[in-house]
């Protein structure tokens, strides 16, 4: 199913769609528009992830403040067996 | 996406090698056996005096087992900001190189056909050699596309993983280069 969306664009935006239009670069506006934006969605999934790049980071460490974290959180572990066992081990 | 504006591996001396999440999580652990070593790796891996390769995987794998680390963390700091921080700082060693999944490629035939990440289809293909599991086959997967697909020589597997270790005919083979753990990569480099 196809439905007409009414959007307000720049001029010089509009002006430059027409001319990849005339350029044979697309049959038609419409057609162009759909282009652009399918183009657009699919090298941004990211916004249907419902999250940002910025929330996945924590707080910025220096390598001591890291150190003393890792000493405290892996502390009696060996951590090449942690990650062993993360992989079904 | 590869970094590409950085040197390329296996470009005249410098030497390239393929990181294994445990050896980022070695160099934070100062109890860690291959702590000193890992240290020393990751600080060549900074100063420029080698290169390394890893996969996003290895992101994901770092932030699981921060989250679920036994010990007991800082009043201040919770799991989840642990994780974080260890993740940032992952993304931030400077010479590495973090490996995308790679565009998809079909396999099988007839009706029986799917769409697979390339790097999915590389795993399908150590797994045919290299009987260890799925994500150390993700690894090695990471390390055989870094060269054939994304153009990376790499000179070492770097890696603590026993499993992986345990099958180093076999890896040597399918990658060709060898699987070696950090102290004999820091010595074989004299780092």
């Amino acid at each position: 199913m196809i439905k007409a969306v009414t959007a307000r664009l720049p001029d010089d935006l509009v002006r430059k769609v027409d001319a990849a239009v005339k350029r044979g670069a697309f049959p038609n506006r419409s057609e162009a528009l759909r282009t652009i934006l399918e183009e657009y969605l699919s090298d941004h999934p990211e916004l249907f992830l419902e999250t940002s790049a910025k929330e996945l980071l924590g707080e910025k460490l220096s390598d001591q403040e890291l150190e003393m974290l890792g000493a405290k959180i892996f502390s009696g572990s060996n951590v090449a067996k942690l990650v062993a066992e993360g992989r079904g081990r | 996406m590869l970094r590409s504006s950085w040197p390329r591996a296996g470009v005249g001396n410098l030497k390239s090698y393929y990181l294994d999440t445990n050896i980022f999580l070695a160099r934070y652990s100062p109890g860690e056996k291959e702590h000193e070593s890992s240290r020393t790796l990751v600080d060549a891996t900074e100063s420029g005096k080698q290169r390394a390769i890893t996969s996003t995987l290895a992101l994901v794998e770092i932030a699981s087992l921060v989250r679920r680390s036994p010990g007991k963390f800082p009043e201040k700091t919770s799991p989840a900001d642990a994780a974080g921080a260890f993740v940032r700082r992952a993304l931030s060693v400077r010479n590495l190189t973090y490996l995308s999944l790679g565009g998809d490629m079909a396999i099988g035939s007839g009706g029986f056909q799917a769409r697979v990440p390339l790097l999915f289809s590389a795993a399908l293909k150590a797994a045919k050699t290299i009987p260890v599991r799925t994500l150390d086959l993700l690894h090695l997967a990471s390390a055989y596309m870094a060269a054939r697909v994304f153009g990376e020589d790499l000179d070492f597997f770097t890696t603590m993983d026993e499993g992986i270790l345990g099958f180093r005919k076999e890896v040597k083979d399918f990658l060709g280069y060898p699987a070696v753990t950090p102290h004999e990569l820091v010595r074989l480099e004299s780092l």
